[in-house]
């Protein structure tokens, strides 16, 4: 198989080559040729043929493309949130989600813990152009309000989520730029390599001026993410671990851990169930349905 | 309603035996609610007779909810409260008891229910389907279970909401040991109707919404009997003002049928919220007991500014500006007016968050402070404040009966 590529590879650029008078001094020159630029190709070849911008977007594009198809899904999760002194709090929600053919996908949640916002309810339609659509119900007044945008660097729910770290990661609500590749820095990964790519949002309400990401170059399992704050200052790091393959197709961890560095806080997310396919559809995720989600 | 709250105990009490039962199946069934003790203090000594300089009060509030099947559940949220100041605020309502069916586009829900719509804060003019329960917090954000059939067909991006409204729920009113009243007390029991099937006059109403990418609207049509009393002066049989033994005149409510169209916008610029809420109102008596036909609208903006300085804490701006056509003749205290108000989130484990308001009426210059804060002390519970200050009230303005009103109140929640 190597030789086939090493043939083809070197067909191409011999072309000049061909010109030459003599059959037999074509050969030698293939021959002495072949090597080095065999050899020249294997470093440099991927950086001619694709810039740093393009692999980035081809990898994410991968990613994307790698995910789709798993329709719906529900979910129950846990977050312990831990101030700089240790001490810990706890949050209790459940999540159905869809995927939209064509555009962003649709949520909803609703939390359990703490009881003061029972049954509080989030509805969100991401788009992969403009701004989402969220919504939030307070149950107690029943009343449904509209999130404005900007909402999206905000905390999600006193944790060091923010709302757009959970929201649905849309290909194109970032420009890309591939850095290197290199082991794998989390454990769960540790025997494989990672693409190391550096993604930047295009909205400006965003809270990240830039965001680096560790995906395993075997399954595109998100590693270790890394996000710079507007003023360019490591804000915080993500890691995922626990993946567990759901249809034999679509990886999800079971397990995040978000550690801010400058408040010294960290917010661990954990996935108690997940289930796919559930027949959930797009009736399942307007008003009233978020008015009657429990 | 003191002739529905017998019955409907009983009936009560025969569903939650019946959710007992059914509990023993595998549906889900929920019981969920809270326990609040709450604590207000007057600084300024009284204006009429009978009334404290502070009030304790306890209240419980606790939803039943019981899955029948994939597509139907019922809900059962009875309150009650009793408090130390005025009888009057010592009461029970069924917020909920309702049946919801739905099927992949619409939704019925019949029994009790409670709906809000609207966008804006300070006011909630195009909300009109529960009655404000005025006691249970000044503000008027608490309301009655409603006895309502709701449909509601819904798509992606629309819906329309149809109401059948069988039994009228009267507003309640202060007794002589509370605070913010007006001298003349109003006998909230001894309430007259226009129509003459009185509260079982059947009411309508209709909403239409539509959402599209940052754009929410809602317009609404409502026909009957006014939520919105006009307050009459009791008189006898010669017409002259009824005096009662302490020498003292009466108010009563009277409920008038009125028709109202609204319309509620709310759109999304960036980090800005665009807020309109707009009425049209006819068959309803003004403050001068003269039946006109008013608009009253309400425009609000509303920004902010997510993890201020680099920390967690988002900060709000919110101005609205409420304007009645009728100006000083408006029932509401809010006829010209401006809000101003401060939000802060500080989005930390305790969830502490804060909302200072101003209010000011640009024709008669009656302005009042207002302050919400609330903190969760651990995962069940919460403490709350509020407190409402005077700042100006001229002789002309709804709020000069209740000038040395301002209060401060403490409540301490349990949730379960």
């Amino acid at each position: 198989m190597t030789g086939c590529r090493f043939l083809k590879s070197v067909e191409w650029v011999s072309s000049e080559e061909m010109a030459r008078p003599s059959y037999f001094n074509r050969r030698i020159a293939v021959r002495l040729f072949a090597i080095p630029f065999f050899i020249f190709l294997t470093l440099v070849a991927p950086a001619t043929a694709e810039t740093p911008e393009e692999k980035g977007l081809a990898i994410a594009l991968e990613a994307e493309k790698r995910d789709r198809g798993w329709g719906d899904s529900t979910s129950e999760l846990e977050m312990i949130l831990m101030n700089r002194h240790g001490e810990t709090s706890i949050r209790q929600m459940r999540g159905e989600s869809l995927e939209v053919e064509g555009d962003g996908d649709k949520s909803l949640m609703v939390f359990d813990n703490p009881r003061d916002v029972k049954g509080s309810a989030m509805l969100t339609w991401s788009h992969k152009n403009g701004d989402d659509d969220q919504w939030l119900y307070l149950p107690a007044l029943k009343r449904v309000k509209r999130i404005s945008s900007s909402s999206k660097s905000g905390s999600f729910m006193g944790s060091e989520f923010s709302y757009e770290d959970l929201s649905s990661r849309e290909v194109e609500k970032y420009s890309y730029r591939f850095l290197r590749e290199e082991p794998c820095p989390c454990e769960e990964l540790k025997s494989l390599t990672c693409f190391v790519s550096e993604s930047f949002p295009v909205d400006k309400s965003s809270g990240y001026t830039r965001i680096v990401s560790w995906l395993d170059t075997n399954d595109y399992r998100s590693c270790k993410v890394e996000f710079y704050d507007r003023k360019s200052s490591h804000l915080k790091t993500l890691l995922s671990s626990n993946y567990k393959r759901f249809l034999d197709k679509f990886w999800r961890p079971m397990r995040l851990d978000v550690t801010n560095h400058q408040s010294g806080k960290s917010t661990t997310l954990e996935f108690k169930e997940y289930k796919f396919k559930t027949g959930l559809k797009d009736s399942d995720f307007n008003q009233n349905a978020l008015m009657r989600f429990k | 309603m003191k002739g529905v709250v017998g019955p409907a105990v009983r009936l009560m009490w025969g569903v939650l035996f019946f959710i007992a039962l059914l509990h023993v199946e595998s549906h889900a069934a929920e019981i969920s609610g809270y326990i609040e003790g709450e604590a207000r203090i007057f600084p300024s000594s009284p204006l009429y007779d009978g009334q404290e300089n502070h009030s304790g009060s306890v209240a419980v509030l606790s939803e039943f909810y019981q899955e029948l099947g994939p597509t139907s559940a019922m809900t059962i949220t009875p309150f009650a409260r009793l408090d130390s100041g005025d009888p009057n605020r010592t009461h029970f309502d069924l917020r909920e008891f309702f049946f919801l069916l739905h099927g992949e586009w619409w939704e019925v829900r019949a029994g009790i229910d409670k709906v809000f719509w609207g966008v804006t804060e300070s006011v909630h003019l195009v909300d009109i389907v529960n009655q404000t329960d005025m006691l249970e917090s000044f503000d008027g954000e608490e309301k009655f279970g409603q006895p309502m059939l709701k449909l509601s067909i819904a798509g992606d991006v629309k819906g329309i909401d149809l109401f059948i409204l069988p039994l009228f729920r009267e507003r309640n009113f202060a007794g002589e040991g509370g605070r913010l009243r007006s001298e003349i007390l109003v006998e909230g029991d001894e309430a007259a109707y226009e129509s003459v099937n009185r509260e079982k006059s059947v009411d309508f109403a209709v909403r239409y919404s539509y959402t599209s990418g940052g754009f929410d609207l809602g317009i609404s049509y409502f026909k009957g009997t006014g939520r919105e009393p006009s307050l009459r002066l009791k008189r006898n049989d010669m017409g002259f003002p009824e005096i009662d033994a302490k020498g003292n005149i009466h108010l009563f409510p009277y409920y008038e049928q009125i028709t109202q169209a609204g319309v509620d916008m709310l759109l999304v610029l960036d980090a800005w919220l665009l807020k309109l809420e707009s009425i049209y109102r006819t068959g309803q008596s003004d403050r001068d007991w003269m039946k006109n036909d008013f608009a009253s609208s309400a425009l609000g903006i509303e920004y902010t500014v997510y993890g201020v300085a680099g920390s967690g804490a988002d900060v709000g701006i919110l101005g609205e500006w409420v304007y009645d056509d009728r100006g000083d003749s408006a029932v509401s205290a809010l006829n010209n007016d401006l809000m101003a108000g401060l939000r802060f989130s500080l989005n930390d484990v305790s969830g502490s968050t804060a909302l200072l308001g101003y209010i000011h009426d640009y024709k008669n210059s009656s302005s009042f402070l207002t302050l919400e804060g609330s903190r969760r002390l651990n995962d069940h519970l919460k403490l709350e404040l509020q407190g409402f200050y005077f700042l100006f009230s001229p002789e002309d303005d709804p709020s000069w009966v209740i000038r040395r009103d301002s209060f401060m109140e403490a409540r301490l929640v349990w949730y379960f």
